[in-house]
Parts: structure tokens; C-alpha cells; sequence
């Protein structure tokens, strides 16, 4: 049989295709495979490498040829599947050239006792039919819930096998309990009837009837429907899913297999290639099929998404567009570049020229110290000849005063300092502001400065966001706000029900919060404190309170007792302080770092490496994964401290890149071919206008505290250094998209009608343009002729002269004009509305 | 046509409101030195003289002007002479219509400095000051006004900055290097700032910061109000010297500065004692001192016994840190739990307090919880607690920050465990002057807490009334308690109290005072038939005014 089976593979790749490319060299992936246990089967992909250094999937036409056929077998293309115990060696040929792989078999008499979890939720899984958008959605679909990903097989064999329908804020079946199995008639079980289409089925069919899934369903029906052995019950869980290649980078209309390893606890893996479901998310780029053969079609990004065995993993293909002829070499000033730059060539798209003196200035000026660059050190930097100036700009710049304005302002929003509307605890709120402009000040680590607000008790200047309002916010919103800042993920979801299209599960987001639970206020204003009933258990409860303490899972009803996302519990009669667990927890975790270089690259670059930036997922990966670990390896190493990572940015030649585009890279939004022009922060663009015209705003207390209405910020207080947002109320702030942070903060720069309106009749554009103190005055009064006042207005504004048709156009209008003054002020007025000014780029 | 005359009769017989002082510029002075001043006063027409309170101040008023701004607002011009022996004082105008509101006029050691009239809004207006130490006497005289004072110090220097300022201003400090920003040639880098961290009424809002230059060079310090808070009678002293900070202390409410539930009231070994002497004085022994963090109690196997009654002194020297204690009461004990907190106090360090019985049952703690009618719960922590034991055995006391995040050798405590002794405790008056018309009467309330039990009778009394002034016993209708929280064990937390009324009565041919009598009000326990010690309550200055004649 051995033999036959070998003849036919034999047959069947005989006829298989040369490739139509030169190769010039072949490897096979793996190189080595271990099969273990009966059935076992391994999936091979065939590498060609071209005469570029590229590598294509030449396994649709390659031959493969197993030497002992007694110990492995070939049944499909490429596939190898165990026989007996041994080692042997799998060749491999294409367009000439030959490469094998290594092959060793074990235990191939064993076979795996039955687990419900492993085989039956495999099926489900593959098939689709517990995704987020069938049974395993939030609420399920028409009454049966899977859990998604087959995480929780034993309420998926409860739904199966005792039946009921489900509801989703409890854990009792909402109708009769009829069981979606039959063991009388198996073949009659609606989860097979569905499946094949025998009975409507909204989902469509899943699998035909004479198909594996089928029987092995069928079968374990027959057998009187068994839970069996838990999966992973044996000790050994798949912690881990690997692929093959981790990310496809091809032209248009070619194809890649993709190879699926599951990595067990115990360390041995297995190919799941063949046991998993793959879905593309965007197939006018590129479409999977059930077999993991990526085709690509449209230039673009996209993700093939990889689920199997209650783990994910995610595939990046970047279909590229045509060649670049002579794509140019770009220099590299860190590792920054070195992955920008790579990517892009894979890409073939080529990155703009390096930004010009002015544009840099401007630039970096507004990214690190959030102000545009005096015209004086415009033409000091721009004449300078120092090869090196870029960077001692950067210093310069990282130990002003303005930078620690400026970080502040971003961590305030952030951090949410505010006063909030009850009004209460200015001081606390002040204290606040203060601990985090120590914190940017000192350059402390972030990872310190996290741990204290995630950890903070008592009357402490980092506990202020704990107590907005008059009592200590719901457990949970306080944790969903920690893990969204510090990790960048958005649990939210899974507060209801487990997450729909990430690994977070309901369990997770209440063990989480449960951390929180403990957390009361002590005393009254202004004396409260912030702390945890020790031990989790109520201080003083002679007259407890009338909710009972603690956090409770909404649908199991039981009291929740603080649970890692790794599942580490700290039960509360064990644990002194559980949230300062959590904050240890979280500053130590790999996203930690992510989710910190993630912010900071952000601000530099408009984006973030993941978009949004609290938004971890695997639905949302990053676009550039080796970039973002390398950025946040660096600056765990560098001790978490913000300034090295900005430092790093800065000089790195892809900040510092034109934001003029080339031909290829127009289009590019995620690939930081080119800078990409950002509006200022409401903030930043009033200080903006002051600057340039010199005239600035006294900020006005406008708060609920009666005794403290009407105050003035001190002469000079610049926007940026505005301790609380929400005490100084202004249109202007509120237009161009100033938070409140009242929730975490997310800016909305985008335009509004607002904006033009106050653009066209606000004080602020308008009531500026002359005055006492003003520029256009001041360069009017010492007798500046046009030329040089247009010139200044344009370094001012722009950070760079205006061009010789700009400066012609402008003082022909000037000395044309009936009235010289009126001209100036429609002059300053047409440069601070825009887009170059408003925008930094 | 008949209601025309009523009406100006009534306001005819409107009493005239009473006079307010509202600042007082300089707030501080030297003493041995002379110098002028200003008082912003309301309703003070006519104002002829000062009152000090306490000996080693006098003044002169130099003439009296409108302040237009402020209905029935004038400013006192004067001359200030303080002795050498001046520490610091409360100060009146003196009116035909009575006695004002008071002022507080403190000393500093420092050569004074007036402020230029010239802005210091920026470094480049700031006002150099020739030489430290100094005491700046300086006003925020408009919202968003902040001063700016230049100084030069020396490598290795330590200088301590604090305010002085008037009722109404919050100041915060910040200290500058000058140099000039990449951005901006005359912007200083801030180098440090201090407020204080709790804003409420009456607590005190004086800034302090304390610094050591590592670089000879000019700094700037910046004064400036709370939130951009200024205006009129807007003032402070910034003291710059080489001592520690030296807020100087509010004056006590009542003489005889007796407190009974503050977290920093002196617990010490004659505490017994000085309880006892406000009911019926009695020899108590002192009290012994344990300290509680001679042996190290991460894990107490066996807490050190204590005998009652004792000091227990510690601190929470590290997050977490607890100190336990074990005693042993009968039943029927009723021993009170006070707690002092001499050098943080709340929010800044918070004692909670636990006492546990042999099987390890939580008997009573210091935290009162409370519910209201709405369902809201509440917590508070408390300095003094009450307790009867309803049995006898061996109790371990814990005493902790409520917290486990905050310690520190500084967070000390003192724990002072004690037999109940009742007492009169608290007696509190809240008029603060007495303007009596003629032919008229005034009421005197007067609040006094039964601690502890204590069920025996208050002997109240005046002395230095102005002629013709007499007092006698009166009594008032009792407003409407509001509805009480709807579950709470109050009673080991709160005492009980009696209010009684005095009655001024003034008759109508008493002769007017020039000058403030000082009214001296007494409480004087009474046990079982016995009088105790008479006890000075509160200093009133007193003036017989016009009113009818």
C-alpha cells in the first residue's frame, strides 16, 4: 500500500509545471519536520531565490520525493504525512536546481484519545463557524452561541450537546434546552444537518458530506458524543501560532503558501496548515484559500488573518507596484531607516529627498518643543555649515524649556488633567500638573510614571485622576482607561461578552478589573484619599455599604478575584496591594513599551506604527513590525526614558524626509515615504499666531469655583502651558479640537465649519494683525520697507523667505495698496489662515 | 400715606453694619522698626484708633481716604511702630460704630523691602532685590499679576522662601535661572515651584520653598495668586532667609486652645492630667511611652504588651508598614483611642486604627462609615475614638496607614490609649467682638462638648465688661436639625453638646468706650456639686456703641 500510495504521489507531481522564472538557487521550509503521533502531516513550501535576492513560492511546480517511503508518505503536493518510526528525507526539485528537508517520525502508532476541544473545535474553527461573524459573534446567531475561536470548549459542548438558547448577559439558556446533536440518529444531529445544508442554514454550507469534518463529527456522535480529554489537558497547550513566511511582500497576481506551526507548551511543535482558518481582509489585495495559498491582486497592504486552536496570528502582504528602474540607494542614519528604507525598496516605493533646513526646523521645532523656530534662528541654522547641526538642533531643542511645555501639555492630555465639573480639588489637579511636568522635566522613566498612576493611592499628586468627580469611577472604566494608555488596547469590548475579533475574553476584562475593585475614597473634599480596602475585604464595615465590595462578573454573577491577561490570579487574602501587581504587571509587559514608543512615533510622524494608537490588535498590526519591536527594545534598554527615543527619531532620516512627494510615493500614507502635513494642535496654533503677530491672549478663569472666576494667567502664559483644559473656556479651543479629558482624550484636528467661521470674524485671526506690540506695528514703526516685512512674516510664519514670485506678488500688492497698514494686516491675516502655517509638514 | 413714615422709621432704626477690616499692607513688620501702612476698611467711617491684642504694637492713623471701587470702602493711612519685643498680634480699627473685624500682623526678622510700583509681570521687569536676607512686602494688585524679584546667590547657598499674605490671596512660588531659552532670549527655565497641596477654607495657604543653588548666578523667584486670583487687599511678605520654613501658626480660636478632635493636638504623658483639670483636677501619673517601632513587626508573632494607660509613638516607616500592640481590657471598659499626627497630617498621612480580639475579629476601628438616605456610603477617618468593651480578654491594636502605598520615617504618629476620663472638652464661641447699642441686648452662644461622659454642669462667665453691661442667662430657639445619615455608630466618634446663651444686656445711659474692653468669657466644669478650674475661653473685645439714647 506504502508502495502504491508513493506511485501515485510520484505520478501526481510528475506532471506538475516548471517554474516560468530562473531560480537560481531552491531551499525547502521547513528544513526539518518532526512528526509525531499517527496521522501526523507536514506541509512543505518550495523557495526559489531569484537573481535580485527575492524569493518566490515555486511549490506549484515543484517535484517532491520522499527517499523511505515506509516512513513518510506524499498524499498531497508538498504534504508529507507519517507512516512509521524513522528518519528520512524529503527532496525537492524545481527549474533545475534541488534542496531536501529533513524528516523524522515518532510515535506514529499512537493516536491522540479524543478531545472535544481539539478535534470537534477545530472543525468549528476551520469551517468558520464559531467567527465573530457567525456563532461566535457577541450574540452568537439564531440562539447558538460557539465561543469564538473555540476558546471555552466546555460551554461550547454545552451548547452543542445539552442545547438551549443563548442570551447574552447571562449564563442560563434563554429557551428549551434541545439538545443540536442527535446520538439516536447522528445523522439527523442538526449540527451536521446545518453544516451540509440538509436544514437552512443562514451560514451556508460548511462542509459536504462526504467530507472528513463530516465523519469526524458523524463519528463522535455515533460514540455517544464525549467531551473526552480537555484540550490541552495532557500539559501541553499551543501557546503560540508561527507562520511561514511572516509577511508577503509581492507584485500583483502571484502567489505564497503559507506555512502554520503551532508551538505547544512543552515545546513541540506541530504543522497546522491544514488545521486552520485563513481569511483575508482585504481580497482586492490579496485572497487566501482554505489551504493558505495567498494570490495577490492589487497593490496595497492587507492581512490574512490565521485562527486555529484558540490562538490567532496575522500575515502581513504588501503587494507592490511595478519596479522602480535604478531605485535609488537612501542613506541610513539609525535602525530606523534601516527598516523604513527596506520596506519601502520591497515595496518599490521611493522616499522623498531629504527635507530642506527650513522644513526641518519647522518641523522638529513643532514636534519637540511644540513652537514654531524664531526667524533669527531660521537664518542662523539654515547659513550654518556644521554637518552635524540637525542633531545638535535636536539637543538643543530636547533641553529647552519649551520642551518640557510641551510634553507636559501631551501627557496632561493624556493623563487627563483636568478639574473636572464638580470643580473640586483645584489644588490636587495643580499637583498633578506639576508631577508630570517633574516627570518630562527629569526625563523619568515612563515605566516609573506609569507604575505610580496606575498604583496610586492616598492624597498624591499622581491619584488626582482616580477621583474626578465627588466618588472613585466605576472599576472598570478605570482599568479600560490604564490599558488603553499604557498597553494600547481597547478591552472595552469584552466588558460584555468575549472580545469578537481579538483574544480578549470576558474573564480577562473582569479579571482585570477586579484589581480596581477594592478602591474607595476615604474622608470627604478636601481631604480625600485614594486607597484599597486592604485584602480586598471592606475597613470598618460595622455599617458596610450598601453595594457589596468588589467586582462581579455580570454574567456568572460570582465575585471576580484579580486575574492577569496571562491568567495569573492574585487572590486578595494573599495580596496586600493587587493594583500595584498590576502596575509592576503592565510596566514590565512587552506591549508596555510598544504601546509608549508607539505614542511617541506618533507625534512625529502623524501616525502611529499602529493606527490608531491605542489600538492594538491583531486586526491591526503594525506596518512596520520589526521597526516597532527594535524602537521598543531600545527604549526598554534605555531605561524607558522618552527623551533617547525622540533623540532617535529625530535623526533618523526618515523623519527627516521632504514632505514634497516623489511619483511613486503620492499616494503613500503608512509607509513614511515622505512627511505627511499635520494640523497643529488647537494649543499649538494659538501660540502660532501670537508668535507670529506678536499679540497673545490673556487666558480667563472660567470655571464653576465662584472665588476663582475671572482669573488671569500671568503675561506671556502661552496655551501649551495651560495646566487644566477645562477651566479656560474659548470657542477658539473648542473649534480646532481641544479635549476636555474628562475620558481619555483623543483630539479631533479635523476641519469644521467653526474654524472658517472663526477664520473669517474671530478675534483671534482678526484682532491681532496691528496693535501695540504687534509685528506688523513694530516693522511698520522702525520703517521696514515691504520687502523686508513681507520677509519676515514669511520666516516668522513659515520658517522660510518667500520665494521670488511670492515676495514680487506680495509687494506689488503692498505698494499698490491705498492703505499700507490695512494691506500689511490682509497680508498677516492670508499667512496665519494658511494651510502652510496652520499645518506642520 | 401711613406707610411712607413707617418705612423711614424702620430704616431709621437700622443698626449700622459693623466695621470691616479688610487688609492690612505691610502684612508683616520688623520689629524695632517703624514704618507706614495701609488697612482697607468697610462700614469703618470715622475709624480714630487701633487695637492689638497682644502687647509690643502701636499705631497711629495718619488719615483716612475713599476707595471708590467699594461701596462704603476708605483706606487708613498710618504709622506702625513695633518693639523689639513684637511677635505677632491681632489688630482692630476702632470706630464710632464699634470694634472691626480683625487683622493679623505678624514679625519678620528679615530687612524689609518694598515692592517698586514699576510692573515685574516678566524676568526682564523684575525687581532686583540688593541683598539677602530680605522681607519683600508686595501686593498682586490685579487678577493675572505675578511678580518677579531678581536675587544673586552664591554656589552652596540655601535660601528659604515663604510667603506671608493676607486673608483672600493663595500665593505659589517658582524659581527661575535666567539664561534664556533656545526659543525665546529673555524666557527663564523654572527650576523649582511650591503651593500648597490642599486648598480649603481655613487652612492655611502660604507657599514655602526651600532650595540649595549648585551655581553662583542670578535667580529669579515669582510670586504669584492661585488660578491669576488678585486684586485689592491682595498682599503678602515673601520672607528669604537661611532658616527652615516658619509659617507663622494661626492664632487659636479660642484661648484656651483646647482640641479635642484635630489630628494635632499634643498628646503627651500628662495628658491625663490635663484632661482631669477640666473637670475635677486630680494628680494623674504620667503616662508611659512605648515605641512602637523598636522591634521590627513585619511578621509579629507576639506584638509587645502595653499596660493602659499608654503612649504608643511610631511612624509608618514604609508602605505597608503596621504596628501592632496587644492590651488586655475588662468588660465593661470604656477607653478612648486618640491619635496625633505631630508632623504630616490628613490627607497626607492617614492612621487607621484596628483594634482585634483574640479570635481575631475586627472589634471596632477609627474609620466611621456612614450611609445616607441616598444609599451613598462614606468614610472618614477619625483621631479620637470611643469604645466599651462588651467583654473582657486580650485585644491586638494595628495601627497603619489606610494606605499601602505611602511610608515614610516621617509619617510619625503617637497613639495614646487611655481610660475614658469625662471631661468638658471643646468650648466653642463663635462671635469675635461685641458692638452694644445702648438700651440694647446681645446674645453671646456658647457650645460646650460633654466628652466622654461627662454629665456635670458649666459654670459660663464674663469678666471686664464695659460699664453699664450685664449679663445674664438666656435662652434661644433651636433650628431644625437636618436628618441625620441614616446608619453610622456616631457615638464612638462624636460627643455630645450643649449650647448655652448669653445674654449682653446694655443699658441705655452706659457711657460709650473709646477703646475696646477685653470681655474674658470663663467655662467652669462642675462635678457632683464641686467646682472645678475656671477656664479662660475667649478674649472678646467688647465697645458700647451709640445706638439709642
Amino acid at each position: 500500500m506504502k508502495v502504491l500510495a508513493a506511485l501515485l504521489s510520484g505520478c501526481l507531481l510528475a506532471a506538475a509545471a516548471e517554474p516560468a522564472v530562473n531560480i537560481v538557487s531552491l531551499r525547502v521550509e521547513p528544513a526539518q519536520a518532526a512528526l509525531r503521533g499517527r496521522g501526523a502531516s507536514q506541509q512543505f513550501v518550495a523557495m526559489g531565490r531569484l537573481a535580485d535576492g527575492s524569493e518566490i513560492d515555486v511549490t506549484g511546480e515543484a517535484t517532491f520525493a520522499v527517499r523511505d517511503q515506509a516512513i513518510a508518505a506524499l498524499r498531497e503536493r508538498g504534504r508529507v504525512f507519517a507512516s512509521a518510526d524513522g528518519a528520512t528525507q524529503l527532496t525537492v526539485t524545481a527549474a533545475g536546481k534541488t534542496a531536501q528537508a529533513s524528516l523524522a517520525v515518532t510515535k506514529s502508532d499512537e493516536t491522540k484519545p479524543f478531545s472535544f476541544g481539539r478535534d470537534i473545535g477545530e472543525i468549528l474553527t476551520r469551517r468558520g463557524c464559531n467567527s465573530s461573524r457567525c456563532h461566535g459573534g457577541v450574540k452568537g446567531q439564531a440562539g447558538f452561541k460557539l465561543s469564538d475561536n473555540a476558546i471555552h470548549a466546555r460551554e461550547d459542548y454545552r451548547w452543542i450537546v445539552d442545547g438551549g438558547v443563548f442570551q447574552v448577559l447571562s449564563s442560563e439558556s434563554g429557551g428549551p434546552q434541545k439538545p443540536r446533536i442527535d446520538k439516536a440518529a447522528p445523522e439527523q444531529s442538526l449540527l451536521l444537518r446545518k453544516a451540509t445544508m440538509e436544514a437552512p442554514h443562514g451560514g451556508g454550507r460548511r462542509f459536504p458530506k462526504d467530507s472528513d469534518d463530516y465523519q469526524t463529527i458523524l463519528t463522535w456522535v455515533r460514540n455517544g458524543a464525549p467531551f473526552g480529554e480537555a484540550a490541552g489537558s495532557e500539559g501541553a497547550k499551543v501557546v503560540k501560532l508561527e507562520t511561514f513566511p511572516r509577511e508577503i511582500v509581492l507584485p500583483a497576481e502571484r502567489k505564497q503558501r503559507i506555512l502554520v506551526t503551532a508551538r505547544f507548551s512543552d515545546g513541540h511543535t506541530e504543522d497546522f496548515t491544514h488545521r486552520v482558518l485563513y481569511t483575508a481582509s482585504d481580497n482586492a489585495i490579496a485572497r487566501v484559500s482554505g489551504a493558505g495559498e495567498v494570490e495577490t491582486r492589487g497593490a496595497g497592504e492587507a492581512a490574512i488573518l490565521i485562527k486555529a486552536a484558540g490562538r490567532s496570528v496575522r500575515v502581513g502582504v504588501g503587494v507592490t507596484g511595478p519596479p522602480v528602474p535604478n531605485y535609488p540607494k537612501t542613506a541610513s542614519n539609525n535602525f530606523i531607516d534601516d527598516e523604513v528604507f527596506a520596506k519601502l525598496r520591497r515595496f518599490q516605493i521611493v522616499p522623498s529627498a531629504l527635507s530642506t533646513d527650513a522644513e526641518f526646523i519647522r518641523r522638529v521645532a513643532l514636534d519637540i518643543a511644540g513652537r514654531i523656530p524664531p526667524p533669527d534662528r531660521v537664518r542662523a541654522f539654515v547659513a550654518d555649515r556644521d554637518p552635524r547641526k540637525r542633531a545638535k538642533l535636536i539637543d538643543a531643542l530636547l533641553e529647552s524649556p519649551e520642551y518640557v511645555d510641551y510634553w507636559t501639555f501631551r501627557l496632561s492630555d493624556l493623563f487627563r488633567v483636568s478639574i473636572f465639573p464638580v470643580g473640586i480639588n483645584p489644588k490636587w489637579t495643580q499637583q498633578y500638573s506639576e508631577w508630570i511636568r517633574e516627570a518630562v522635566e527629569q526625563d523619568r522613566p515612563f515605566s516609573e510614571v506609569a507604575r505610580e498612576r496606575v498604583a496610586a493611592q492616598g492624597y498624591s499628586a499622581s491619584s488626582r485622576h482616580y477621583l474626578p468627580y465627588l466618588v472613585i469611577p466605576p472599576a472598570e472604566n478605570m482599568m479600560g482607561e490604564q490599558v488603553r494608555v499604557f498597553l494600547g488596547r481597547r478591552l472595552d469590548c469584552a466588558q460584555c461578552h468575549d472580545h469578537p475579533y481579538e483574544e480578549w475574553t470576558q474573564d480577562q476584562f473582569w479579571g482585570l478589573t477586579a484589581f480596581f475593585g477594592p478602591m474607595f475614597k476615604l474622608g470627604g473634599n478636601p481631604d480625600s484619599v485614594i486607597f484599597d480596602f486592604p485584602q480586598g475585604k471592606e475597613v470598618a464595615a460595622d455599617v458596610p455599604t450598601p453595594t457589596p465590595l468588589g467586582v462581579f462578573h455580570p454574567r456568572t454573577k460570582q465575585k471576580v478575584q484579580p486575574m492577569l491577561l496571562d491568567g495569573k490570579v492574585f487572590p486578595f487574602e494573599k495580596t496586600e496591594f493587587p493594583r500595584a501587581e498590576l502596575a509592576t504587571w503592565m510596566t514590565a509587559h512587552p506591549y508596555f513599551a510598544e504601546a509608549a514608543v508607539n505614542r511617541l512615533w506618533s507625534n512625529f510622524f502623524g501616525r502611529g506604527l499602529v493606527n490608531p494608537i491605542d489600538d492594538f490588535r491583531s486586526t491591526n498590526p503594525p506596518s512596520h513590525p520589526e521597526l516597532l519591536a527594535k524602537l521598543a527594545a531600545e527604549f526598554t534598554r534605555g531605561g524607558f526614558r522618552s527623551k533617547n527615543i525622540i533623540r532617535l527619531i529625530a535623526n533618523s532620516r526618515a523623519y527627516q524626509l521632504s514632505s514634497t512627494p516623489t511619483p511613486s510615493n503620492t499616494a503613500d500614507r503608512i509607509n513614511y515615504s515622505h512627511a505627511l502635513p499635520r494640523a497643529l494642535d488647537a494649543e499649538i496654533l494659538l501660540d502660532a499666531i501670537g508668535d507670529v503677530t506678536g499679540v497673545r491672549d490673556r487666558h480667563t478663569v472660567g470655571t464653576n469655583r465662584g472665588e476663582w472666576r475671572g482669573g488671569k494667567t500671568p503675561l506671556g502664559t502661552r496655551a501649551v502651558e495651560l495646566k487644566e483644559s477645562d477651566i479656560y473656556p474659548s470657542p477658539f479651543f473648542d473649534a480646532y479640537g481641544r479635549p476636555n479629558r474628562y475620558s481619555v482624550p483623543e483630539r479631533d484636528v479635523s476641519p469644521k465649519l467653526a474654524q472658517a467661521l472663526h477664520q473669517w470674524a474671530g478675534s483671534t485671526y482678526n484682532n491681532r494683525l496691528w496693535g501695540p506690540g504687534s509685528r506688523a506695528q513694530r516693522l511698520v514703526e522702525s520703517g521696514a520697507p515691504n520687502a523686508r516685512i513681507v520677509e519676515e512674516f514669511y520666516m516668522a510664519a513659515f520658517a522660510r523667505p518667500p520665494s521670488a514670485a511670492e515676495s514680487a506678488a506680495l509687494e506689488q500688492i503692498l505698494t499698490a495698496a491705498p492703505k499700507r497698514e490695512q494691506a500689511i494686516q490682509d497680508m498677516v491675516w492670508a499667512i496665519i489662515n494658511s494651510r502652510e502655517f496652520a499645518e506642520n509638514h | 400715606m401711613r406707610v411712607f413714615p413707617l418705612i423711614l422709621l424702620a430704616v431709621g432704626a437700622l443698626a449700622a453694619p459693623p466695621p470691616k477690616a479688610e487688609s492690612i499692607y505691610p502684612v508683616s513688620g520688623r520689629a524695632g522698626t517703624t514704618f507706614a501702612a495701609q488697612i482697607r476698611t468697610t462700614d469703618a467711617p470715622g475709624a480714630y484708633a487701633l487695637w492689638f491684642e497682644s502687647p509690643g504694637a502701636s499705631a497711629e492713623i495718619l488719615k483716612a481716604e475713599p476707595d471708590p471701587p467699594r461701596k462704603n470702602g476708605q483706606i487708613l493711612h498710618l504709622t506702625l511702630r513695633l518693639a523689639d519685643s513684637f511677635e505677632q498680634t491681632t489688630l482692630r480699627v476702632v470706630t464710632p460704630t464699634g470694634v472691626s473685624t480683625p487683622l493679623r500682623l505678624v514679625r519678620h526678622p528679615e530687612p524689609t523691602v518694598l515692592e517698586a510700583p514699576t510692573p515685574k509681570d516678566l524676568p526682564t521687569q523684575a525687581q532686583r532685590l540688593p541683598a539677602l536676607p530680605a522681607a519683600v512686602q508686595g501686593r498682586i494688585s490685579e487678577s493675572g499679576e505675578v511678580d518677579y524679584y531678581l536675587f544673586h546667590a552664591q554656589a552652596g547657598e540655601t535660601w528659604t522662601f515663604e510667603t506671608i499674605s493676607s486673608r483672600g490671596l493663595d500665593p505659589a512660588l517658582s524659581l527661575y535661572r535666567p539664561g534664556g531659552s533656545w526659543f525665546d532670549p529673555d524666557r527663564p527655565t523654572r527650576i523649582a515651584f511650591r503651593d500648597e497641596a490642599v486648598s480649603y477654607p481655613d487652612l492655611p495657604t502660604e507657599a514655602f520653598l526651600r532650595h540649595r543653588f549648585d551655581k553662583t548666578s542670578d535667580y529669579f523667584i515669582r510670586v504669584n495668586g492661585f488660578w491669576g486670583h488678585g486684586g485689592p487687599g491682595q498682599e503678602y511678605t515673601l520672607r528669604i532667609h537661611r532658616g527652615e520654613p516658619a509659617i507663622p501658626a494661626k492664632p487659636p480660636a479660642q484661648a484656651d486652645g483646647w482640641a479635642e478632635r484635630t489630628w494635632v493636638r499634643p498628646l503627651a504623658p500628662d495628658r491625663m492630667e490635663r484632661l482631669a483639670a477640666r473637670a475635677l483636677p486630680a494628680s494623674q501619673p504620667p503616662i508611659p511611652i512605648i515605641d512602637a517601632d523598636a522591634e521590627p513587626q513585619t511578621v509579629p508573632v507576639q506584638p509587645p504588651k502595653i499596660p493602659l494607660p499608654a503612649l504608643v509613638v511610631g511612624a509608618i516607616e514604609r508602605p505597608g508598614d503596621i504596628d501592632r500592640a496587644r492590651f488586655t481590657a475588662k468588660e465593661g471598659d470604656r477607653l478612648t483611642f486618640e491619635i496625633e499626627t505631630p508632623e504630616k497630617t490628613l490627607p497626607l498621612i492617614n492612621p487607621y486604627l484596628r483594634i482585634i480580639d483574640s479570635d481575631g475579629v475586627e472589634a471596632f476601628t477609627n474609620i466611621l462609615s456612614t450611609v445616607n438616605s441616598n444609599g451613598n456610603a462614606s468614610k472618614q477617618i477619625k483621631p479620637k475614638t470611643m469604645f466599651s468593651f462588651p467583654r473582657g480578654g486580650e485585644f491586638t491594636l494595628e495601627i497603619r496607614d489606610i494606605t499601602a502605598a505611602y511610608g515614610d520615617p516621617g509619617m510619625r504618629y503617637r497613639l495614646l490609649v487611655r481610660p475614658q476620663v469625662p471631661h468638658l472638652g471643646e468650648v466653642t464661641i463663635t462671635a469675635d467682638a461685641l458692638n452694644l447699642d445702648r438700651g440694647k441686648t446681645a446674645k453671646l452662644s456658647v457650645v460646650t462638648d460633654q466628652e466622654e461622659g461627662f454629665e456635670g454642669f458649666v459654670v459660663l462667665s464674663i469678666d471686664g465688661l464695659p460699664p453699664g453691661v450685664t449679663a445674664v442667662t438666656g435662652t434661644e430657639v433651636e433650628p431644625d436639625s437636618p436628618p441625620q445619615e441614616s446608619q453610622a455608630k456616631r457615638e464612638r466618634f462624636v460627643t455630645k453638646s450643649k449650647k448655652a446663651t448669653i445674654l449682653l444686656m446694655t443699658r441705655a445711659d452706659a457711657p460709650l468706650t473709646r477703646l475696646p474692653a477685653e470681655g474674658l468669657v470663663y467655662a467652669q466644669p462642675v462635678v457632683n456639686g464641686t467646682l472645678g478650674d475656671k477656664i479662660l475661653i475667649k478674649k472678646i473685645p467688647i465697645m458700647v456703641i451709640g445706638g439709642a439714647q
